[in-house]
């Protein structure tokens, strides 16, 4: 009776509110990555060249997750404007969880290869630093600190358990400190402090993480959604989803 | 309280001990098809046991393992707020506790099923946590 029921009424479609997939796995991780790799390599390759740079943007932007929704008992994940889809089966998933809610949740655990993006891009800044001369335009040593400085944050704020805001922030103004060190032994005058603000804003907003962290564990991998929204909006659509897992 | 049908539950213990779905359909003697089915059917009651638990005492989830079989939420006890821990545990359905008072019975399963590696109750708690 049901299953007549439900196939009159076609497959059920309900959109999970205030969700959104996360770019730290699969196909959305490829064209983040990619996004990172032509904007460092075009900044050394082709420093005059910047057709580069909208193929790098429009990756990025094609990388975030716009939507998720329920259809029938399957789980549909929207990136790369709507045109991408990733489908999640509820026999495949084995494991829910909400990582900001754990005591010892960190990030890294559960999506190391953006963890792995964030040191490659570290390592390379790094490398950039030393190698570059001495006086140089400000901007050139702006782009590097500024890249050492946000990833070595982002890195930071990946290990360190969820509850433990203050402890991340404390990891971010380290890392901004350490920043201003050495963009004074690159440039040995004072002119860039006036950029050290945009470049705090950016550090700290993007350390200051209040999203909550949906994680669905299959035998395939692990898929990660977060949420900006209201307390009441994540509780709903954890319901719609604990919903699809349950037994009908 | 919840209990999986006898033969289910059997599949999937085995299969939460770490056993392989081809392992267990050989110990069997049934198909893989008939575990694997036994198996989806099992997490998807496990799911719906965790689930139906935690909205009758309004506990709010913050992880619900059916492949192993277990649930860590936060519920009020008295007049605090604590973090609440619910193991599926075959022949005797769920179980839970409050806090870090794991008891013997739970933590037995917990090296049963590999959860953890010896009875160590502080690490139980760090492996459900992180």
């Amino acid at each position: 009776m049901g299953k007549k029921l439900s196939s009159c009424l076609g497959v059920l479609k309900m959109k999970l509110e205030g969700i959104r997939p996360s770019s730290f796995s699969g196909p959305p991780l490829v064209m983040f990555t990619l996004s990172l790799l032509i904007l460092l390599a075009g900044v050394d390759l082709f420093p005059t060249y910047h057709s580069y740079f909208w193929v790098a943007w429009i990756l990025l932007f094609a990388s975030w997750g716009i939507s998720a929704e329920v259809s029938g008992k399957t789980l549909v994940l929207k990136y790369a404007f709507g045109f991408l889809k990733i489908r999640i089966s509820s026999e495949e998933i084995e494991e829910i969880l909400i990582l900001n809610r754990l005591e010892k949740g960190v990030l890294l655990r559960y999506a190391p290869k953006i963890g792995a993006v964030y040191a490659g891009s570290l390592i390379y800044a790094l490398y950039r630093y030393f190698t570059l001369p001495e006086g140089l335009l400000l901007g050139q040593y702006l782009w590097i600190v500024g890249l050492i400085v946000l990833s070595s944050s982002m890195i930071l704020s990946m290990i360190i358990p969820f509850r433990k805001t203050s402890y991340k922030m404390f990891g971010a103004v380290i890392a901004l400190l350490i920043g201003s060190v050495l963009l004074w032994f690159k440039t040995w005058t004072l002119e860039w402090i006036p950029w050290l603000i945009p470049i705090s804003m950016v550090t700290l907003l993007a350390v200051h993480d209040s999203s909550d962290y949906i994680v669905l564990k299959t035998r395939k991998g692990k898929y990660l959604l977060t949420s900006n929204a209201p307390k009441d909006k994540v509780e709903n659509a954890l319901k719609t989803i604990m919903e699809v897992l349950s037994d009908d | 309280m919840i209990r999986l049908p006898e033969s289910m539950e059997r599949i999937w213990t085995m299969r939460a001990k770490g056993m392989r779905e081809i392992e267990i359909a050989e110990s069997l003697g049934i198909s893989r098809q008939a575990v694997n089915k036994a198996l989806k059917e099992a997490k998807a009651k496990l799911f719906e046991a965790f689930f139906a638990l935690a909205e009758t005492f309004s506990w709010e989830i913050v992880r619900v393992n059916a492949e192993k079989g277990f649930m860590v939420a936060r519920g009020r006890c008295g007049n605090k707020t604590m973090r609440v821990y619910a193991f599926y545990i075959p022949q005797r359905g769920i179980r839970g506790f409050f806090g870090e008072e794991v008891p013997e019975l739970i933590l037995q399963h917990a090296v049963e099923l590999r959860i953890v590696k010896k009875p160590d109750k502080k690490e139980l708690i760090k492996l459900l946590e992180r």
